[in-house]
Parts: structure tokens; C-alpha cells; sequence
């Protein structure tokens, strides 16, 4: 009986570290659903009201239906072909965005004399909706890529300009009293403090220009284009397809998803210092 | 006789109207250790400012090393009473901050030469985030001590501290203090802590130096000692006494 003890008290050990291993791989599991449930709810319903006849097709098709139209398109190579424009149309201005905006907000940031002669202007320029530039855009570049391009760039620019400047204008100045002290040269101080301390902030921007550049992009591919998933939709409402237009919509919600989700993961890999509040 | 390391001569700051410092003499020694105590907005810090070279004064004249001081004083390394470490480099960059043009080789040696120096030899790969405040400030003591300075100014280093950390933290900057050689200003409102450390302890109020004690006490320095608690008083009174004040 007494042999037997060690035994079972072992036993009773090892399956309740089982269980509470089970437990923290349930729990992980489920801390990485939750972000996920409510846009399954959200099909399912969907799915199970069309099936139901609530929803007429012509109003809203099922889910699954749109799937099988996507695949159906892709087989046929349709919708790569137009995911492919629009996803270097958002690559191009986004790069071109990045450029322009991150290095004048560094220039404005950085030296007085450029802040003293663009700041002011670049502001007043921002105030103005980047789609009510769309007649002008159209007069300078015509209808084609550039037009498209340039609008594109504008939305994605101002974000990038404004976290820029003030990421480096907001830094704590005894900060940079310490680099004094300790001797740093003018280049040591933007590379180890103000680049540094800018960073979170530009990465704010870099989302939020993601967010407008690809509002815009969604504008700019309704006129006068014969590619993208903006071009798809549109035709589709020609021809009456519901289940062609919500599939673009889906599509594009997926790519903001997807490049919201580099740019945090991009936070994560660079920002790691930063110690932030999670939430209750 | 040894040229000063810092030599003040009639140091006066003004910021508009309000006179800060009027007329400051002050001679500092190679390897000495002087404490400046008074009241907040006395001048002290304004003080250590200025021989850091970080303001210019209004009016006297700054001598370090015999030569006169202009901009940035290069010997001179300030520690603060935040500990300001760069919140995006890890404990032991922020250590090497000061060694930036030294061979890679050498900055690493260095630093972490100068992070064991303060205990804190195992948290090098930390986020300054993640310690406490009496282990930030051991950073930013590190980070002045390890360029090796000929002149180490403290601007109410320990102030943010709490009573035990702040005994421990005396003992370590004596101890390195003793072991580098170099000159400190200790600019502190704690009068324990300017007769712990210093050789020689001025009391500043309005911008005036109202009292001087030089410090014989054999170290390290026992608070409990009658001769302790006479100077302490001495000195408490002194910071205390102010014939402008109404009497109560």
C-alpha cells in the first residue's frame, strides 16, 4: 500500500501538469480566436440567411457563393490579374508616399530651416481632401497610371509627413542634453536619438497612410480603368453581379487587413523597447 | 600647486528679470569632492549647468583645467536626477553612450566593465524600461563613470530614490568615486548625504554661497558618530537659517 503511494501521487502529478498544459494551449488558442469570432458570427449568419431565402441574391449572395465566383475567377486568372494592378498600384504609392513624407518630415524635423520654409505650406496643403484634387490630377497627368499614382501618393504623403515631424519634435529634450554631455556628434544624435525616438511614431503614420492611400485607391479605380479590383466592381454593377462586387469589397478588406498586419508586426520587431499599456 | 579643475570667478546667471546665481566663486581640486546644498531654486543645478558648459553665464568667468570653458565641457559628465537613459537601447548601449568613438572592441569592454562596477552586470541585454528607478539611476552612473571623467557632476542624483536605496547608492559613488580619482560636484537638498560624501560642503541660497564646511571625517563615514551628527547640524542650520525669512 504503501509502495503504491509514491506511485499514484506521481501519476496524479504528471496528469494534472497534462491537464494544465492542455489548459494553456486552449487558452492560447482561444486568445488567438478571439480577434476572429465576430467576423465568422457575422458569415455564418450571412451564410445562413441566404440559405434560407432571407437574403435575395441580387441584394446579398451567400458566402460560399462568392467564394466559388472568386474561384471560379481565378482559375481563369481574371482576379490575379486585376489583385495583381492594384496591389502594385498600392506598392508604388506607397513607396513613392514613404519617401516623400518620412523625408520631409525628417527635413522639417530635423533642421529649423526647413521647417521654417515648408511647414507652413505643407500644412496648408493637408487641409485639402486629397479626392477633391481628382478633376486637377486628371487635367496634369490625363486619365492613365499617373493620375491614378498621383492621388494615390497624396493620401499616403501627409499621415507620413505630420507622425514623421512630430516624432522627432516630440522627443524629450533632456535627452538630448545627454547626448551633448556625453559628446555625440550631429550625425550620432539623429542616428541614436532622434531616428530612434521618431520610430513608433512613424510607424503610426505608416498605417494611417496605408489607410488613406487605399481609400483613395478604391476612388481612383472607378474611373476611366480597365484593371484592378476597383475596375471589377465597377463592371460588375453594370451586370447587376452582387457576388462580383462583394467579392472586391472582401478583397480589398483582406489586403488593408494584410497590410496593417505587416506594419504591426514590423512594430514589434523594431519597437520592442517600448513597453505599452495592453488594455484591462 | 595643481591647477583647478574648475575655477568660478564672479559667475553670475540671470533669465529676464530673476538673478539666479550673483557672482559665484568657486575652486574645485583635481580628486575633490565638493557638495552644494540649499533650498530648490536656490541655483544650485543652474550652477552645475554652467560648468557643464550646457548655459553660458551671464557674467564671470568658467576655468577648467586653467583654460577658459567654452561651449560643451568635454571632461565633464552629468548625471541627472531622472536617470534619462535612451528608452530604445538596451542597458549596456546606453552604458556605452559616452564611448562612441572608441575601437568596438574597447566600448564593449568598457561598458561592461562599468555595469559590473554597478551590480548590474546581468541585466545588460534589458530595456531600461523594465528596472527600477534605483537600477536606472545605477545605469546612468555607469554611463558617466565608464568614459572615466575628470569631472563627475551629480544634479540631485539620488532625490527620486527611496531612504535604503539611496544609502546604497551612496556607498557605490563613494566607492567610485575613490577609485577613478576624478572631481565631484554633488548638488543634493540632503544634507546626510552631502556630509557622506563630499570633502567639502557650500551652501547656496539666492544665488549666494552663505556657508562653507570643509568635511574631515575619516571615511567611510559613520552616521552614527557624534562628530557626523555635530556637522550634519551645523550644516541643517545654516541651510535653515535665512535672515529674510519672517520669524515665526
Amino acid at each position: 500500500m504503501s509502495m503504491l503511494v509514491p506511485v499514484d501521487a506521481a501519476g496524479l502529478g504528471s496528469s494534472a501538469a497534462r491537464s494544465r498544459l492542455m489548459r494553456v494551449t486552449v487558452a492560447s488558442g482561444w486568445h488567438q480566436l478571439k480577434p476572429w469570432l465576430l467576423p465568422l458570427a457575422v458569415l455564418v449568419i450571412w451564410e445562413i440567411s441566404a440559405r434560407l431565402g432571407w437574403l435575395p441574391r441580387r441584394i446579398l449572395p451567400a458566402p460560399s457563393h462568392v467564394l466559388s465566383v472568386g474561384w471560379e475567377l481565378t482559375v481563369s486568372g481574371e482576379l490575379p490579374k486585376h489583385l495583381w494592378v492594384s496591389f502594385r498600384r498600392a506598392a508604388y504609392a506607397m513607396a513613392i508616399g514613404s519617401v516623400l513624407g518620412i523625408g520631409l518630415g525628417l527635413a522639417t524635423g530635423l533642421f529649423r530651416l526647413a521647417e521654417q520654409l515648408l511647414d507652413s505650406s505643407i500644412q496648408m496643403l493637408r487641409t485639402v481632401p486629397s479626392l477633391a484634387l481628382i478633376p486637377l490630377a486628371i487635367l496634369w497627368f490625363g486619365i492613365g497610371e499617373e493620375c491614378k499614382l498621383f492621388l494615390m501618393v497624396v493620401g499616403a504623403f501627409f499621415p507620413l509627413y505630420i507622425t514623421t515631424y512630430l516624432g522627432i519634435r516630440s522627443i524629450d529634450p533632456r535627452l538630448i542634453e545627454v547626448a551633448q554631455i556625453f559628446g555625440l556628434t550631429r550625425g550620432e544624435l539623429i542616428r541614436h536619438v532622434l531616428l530612434p525616438a521618431a520610430l513608433p511614431s512613424v510607424l503610426v503614420g505608416v498605417r494611417m497612410a496605408f489607410g488613406l492611400m487605399w481609400m483613395n485607391l478604391i476612388v481612383v479605380e472607378t474611373i476611366a480603368t480597365d484593371k484592378g479590383i476597383g475596375y471589377l466592381i465597377n463592371n460588375a454593377r453594370e451586370f447587376m453581379q452582387t457576388d462580383i462586387i462583394v467579392l472586391g469589397i472582401l478583397l480589398y478588406a483582406l489586403l488593408g487587413k494584410a497590410a496593417d498586419s505587416t506594419v504591426r508586426l514590423f512594430e514589434r520587431r523594431f519597437v520592442t523597447w517600448k513597453s505599452q499599456f495592453a488594455g484591462v | 600647486m595643481a591647477t583647478n579643475r574648475v575655477l568660478c570667478r564672479g559667475v553670475s546667471k540671470q533669465y529676464g528679470q530673476s538673478i539666479v546665481l550673483d557672482g559665484i566663486d568657486l575652486a574645485l581640486a583635481p580628486g575633490e569632492a565638493v557638495a552644494i546644498v540649499g533650498r530648490s531654486g536656490c541655483g544650485k543645478s543652474t550652477l552645475l549647468r554652467l560648468i557643464a558648459g550646457l548655459d553660458r553665464p551671464s557674467a564671470g568667468s568658467i576655468d577648467i583645467d586653467g583654460k577658459p570653458l567654452t561651449g560643451l565641457n568635454p571632461h565633464a559628465r552629468v548625471m541627472f536626477q531622472d536617470a534619462a537613459l535612451l528608452p530604445w537601447k538596451r542597458v549596456i548601449d546606453n552604458v556605452a553612450l559616452g564611448l562612441l568613438h572608441a575601437p568596438a572592441a574597447q566600448r564593449q569592454a568598457e561598458a561592461a566593465h562599468a555595469l559590473s562596477a554597478v551590480g548590474l552586470g546581468p541585466r545588460a541585454a534589458d530595456w531600461p524600461s523594465v528596472l527600477s528607478g534605483g537600477q536606472r539611476q545605477r545605469v546612468s552612473l555607469a554611463r558617466a563613470l565608464a568614459c572615466r571623467p575628470e569631472l563627475l557632476l551629480l544634479d540631485e542624483p539620488l532625490g527620486a530614490l527611496d531612504a535604503l536605496t539611496r544609502l546604497d547608492m551612496q556607498v557605490l559613488i563613494e566607492s567610485l568615486w575613490q577609485s577613478l580619482g576624478s572631481a565631484l560636484v554633488l548638488v543634493t537638498h540632503d544634507v546626510d548625504e552631502a556630509v557622506t560624501l563630499a570633502n567639502r560642503i557650500l551652501v547656496m541660497d539666492r544665488g549666494r554661497w552663505t556657508a562653507s564646511f570643509s568635511v574631515d571625517l575619516p571615511r567611510p563615514r559613520d552616521r552614527t558618530a557624534p562628530e557626523f551628527t555635530l556637522l550634519r547640524n551645523r550644516v541643517l542650520d545654516a541651510v535653515c537659517h535665512d535672515p529674510h525669512r519672517l520669524a515665526m
